[in-house]
């Protein structure tokens, strides 16, 4: 009897833990902020993987989503600077620090970090942000704010644009992630 | 002296409309692109799904006229957008996005799109999405 009551619980608190949650319409934007202009983009379609169990998450999105202000912003962005016929996608891998610390199951705030690998225009670099999940009626929101440099993903500037896009763009990226059911 | 004088003001204003209309040069979409090709969501999901490489330089920026049963609906601050089921053993999906504001759309109905293909995410978890941009409802 007390096996089972033991076995029982284990399964409990396994099922409780080994959790997906996941989208595919987070967001994820950029913002360049020059004493020229500021350009901006928005992605609504970005995919969010979230494994509570081990803390991995996931987030994929084609570079051709990104929505810019102007058509011509657009097009350069995809032909000159992240190339994406070559590189179609850019992806994060990371893990959440301290994943233990989200309580899922409990509404409220927790503020962690988390780190992991950036993979744009084929450079892979590692970053560590803070990261801040809303826990509400099952819902997760995450969100995140970081700096990329353009050159440390092997994204060139032509010199007669360097005032106009800013060397370091900070990216924002907000997802409302819900549990996975197959 | 004073036609050269012309001939330069008439270069630098045709230089200066023409930057202008590729300043102001509208987003691609699916109302005006010629149709490159007409198939129904499960058909172009399996090619993307057997082959995402081919797949992808073939009908990148492409429009796509698809045919599809919606499986859900939502309409934000980024828009209207859809999902066509692909009826695929895995969670795949074809994503709609729509250039304007559509609400006569409902989950089960039976539609037909035409969007400008972004590309194909492949997820392990997720299954696969093929994204369509830019899009308008035909029927």
């Amino acid at each position: 009897m007390k096996s089972v009551i033991l076995a029982s619980l284990l399964l409990i608190t396994t099922s409780a833990f080994a959790q997906k949650y996941a989208t595919r319409t987070g967001f994820l934007g950029f913002y360049s902020k020059t004493n020229i202009e500021d350009i901006k983009a928005n992605n609504n379609n970005v995919s969010y993987v979230i494994d509570w169990a081990t803390g991995d998450i996931q987030v994929s999105a084609l570079q051709t989503n990104f929505k810019f202000e102007k058509a011509l912003m657009e097009e350069h962005y995809n032909e000159n600077y992240v190339e994406s016929a070559k590189f179609p996608k850019a992806t994060f891998k990371g893990k959440i620090e301290n994943v233990a610390s989200v309580n899922i199951k409990k509404d409220g705030v927790y503020k962690t970090k988390i780190s992991g690998n950036l993979d744009i225009h084929g450079v892979s670099k590692a970053y560590t942000s803070e990261v801040t999940f809303k826990v509400a009626g099952g819902k997760i929101n995450a969100e995140t704010k970081f700096n990329v440099k353009c050159a440390d993903h092997n994204i060139k500037i032509e010199a007669n644009l360097k005032n106009n896009i800013s060397e370091s763009i900070e990216v924002t990226a907000k997802a409302e992630l819900t549990e996975f059911k197959k | 002296m004073k036609k050269a004088l012309i001939i330069l003001i008439i270069l630098i204003a045709g230089a200066m409309v023409y930057g202008l209309y590729l300043w102001n040069k509208p987003a691609k979409s699916a109302a005006s692109e010629e149709v490159f090709a007409t198939t129904d969501a499960p058909s172009i999901y399996q090619e993307f799904k057997n082959n995402p490489e081919e797949s992808a330089k073939k009908y990148l920026n492409k429009n796509i006229e698809i045919s599809g049963a919606v499986e859900s609906f939502s309409q934000d601050s980024s828009g209207s957008k859809c999902v066509l089921a692909t009826g695929s053993d895995d969670m795949g999906v074809v994503s709609v996005s729509f250039i304007e504001n559509t609400s006569n759309i409902q989950v089960g109905q039976n539609i037909i799109i035409r969007g400008l293909c972004a590309g194909y995410l492949a997820d392990d978890l997720l299954g696969g999405n093929l994204q369509l941009n830019q899009a308008v409802l035909v029927q």
